[in-house]
């Protein structure tokens, strides 16, 4: 079980990954929906 | 897309959250303008670098301000060892042998990254003076302002199609709505030089997304880079808790 003292110091942590999954998701999105290709687009460094 | 992305961001704050802002000071308000300008220049200037450069290359130099922030701002040679960690594994994400840079492109993108470094600053500062989440909607519906002349005509255009408000209010949760909000919440409680590593996870995010949903083939290198994004932000995150918690907004003075 996690401890009060781990839970503070990984949940910035992983709101910010909460966070870079979201705007993942919304770059993915965009690009089905609207064929938008931003600066997070989900194949940025693959083609 | 962009403007409308903030315009839908900002009316979506400003009715969930309904910021009082009869009460805010004058450093509140500035605070929340400068977050505004630094958001829409970031995404501005990115959109701009990749009209005229390779993706990789413009979300690695897009990186650059945000860990420099985190290099200015150390304290400890075990931050510098971090940020240095995540800074090599963005490089080796993004540059790749015969890719032709365009200087232009490569400005545009360290501009993007300098806004990127301002965004930073400006959330943390947005969530020490002002409560709640309010200061996101005055912050986006600023930066709706500054893209209207570039975003007015394709906006009006969109807006005449009922049919696509579902999927660009979608769109305008997931990418700015979400996460934003997110951010300012964890700037309030961790140091802006660790964030600035954490950020780094944003490429190699994208560079798994790629794997797993589009299965794409990763080589040597970006395997190295995510190994070593990802060491550099478990080390940040277990080293930025060993300094006592702020425990008052009015205590942080580092941001």
């Amino acid at each position: 079980m996690l401890s009060v003292a781990a839970m503070k110091k990984t949940t910035p942590a992983l709101l910010v990954m909460l966070s870079v999954a979201c705007a993942q998701a919304g770059a993915a999105t965009a690009r089905i929906l609207f064929n938008d290709v931003g600066p997070s687009g989900v194949c940025c460094f693959c083609g | 897309m962009l403007f409308l992305r903030l315009a839908i961001a900002a009316l979506v704050f400003a009715v969930v959250v309904r910021p009082r802002v009869r009460s805010w000071t004058a450093p509140a308000w500035r605070s929340t303008a400068l977050l505004g300008v630094f958001s829409a220049g970031l995404n501005m200037l990115s959109y701009l670098a990749l009209s005229i450069a390779p993706q990789g290359i413009v979300v690695t130099a897009s990186f650059v301000g945000p860990l420099m922030l985190s290099l200015v701002q150390t304290r400890r040679p075990a931050d510098l060892l971090w940020a240095l960690m995540a800074a090599t594994g963005v490089v080796l994400l993004g540059l790749r042998a015969g890719v032709d840079i365009p200087l232009p492109g490569l400005l545009l993108a360290l501009a993007a990254g300098a806004c990127g470094a301002g965004y930073i600053v400006y959330s943390a500062r947005v969530g020490t003076v002002v409560p709640g989440l309010g200061g996101l909607a005055v912050s986006f519906a600023v930066g709706a302002l500054m893209l209207l002349p570039f975003g007015a005509a394709g906006a009006g255009e969109a807006l005449r199609r009922p049919e696509l408000i579902p999927g660009l209010v979608t769109v305008a949760a997931l990418s700015s709505v979400v996460p934003y909000a997110l951010e300012l919440i964890v700037l309030r409680h961790l140091p802006t030089r660790v964030f600035g590593v954490l950020m780094s996870l944003q490429p190699a995010a994208a560079a798994i997304a790629g794997l797993l949903i589009l299965h794409q083939h990763l080589e040597p290198a970006p395997i190295a880079a995510l190994v070593l994004v990802t060491v550099a932000s478990i080390g940040v995150t277990r080293h930025s808790f060993r300094e006592p918690l702020p425990t008052t907004p009015s205590s942080r003075p580092t941001r």
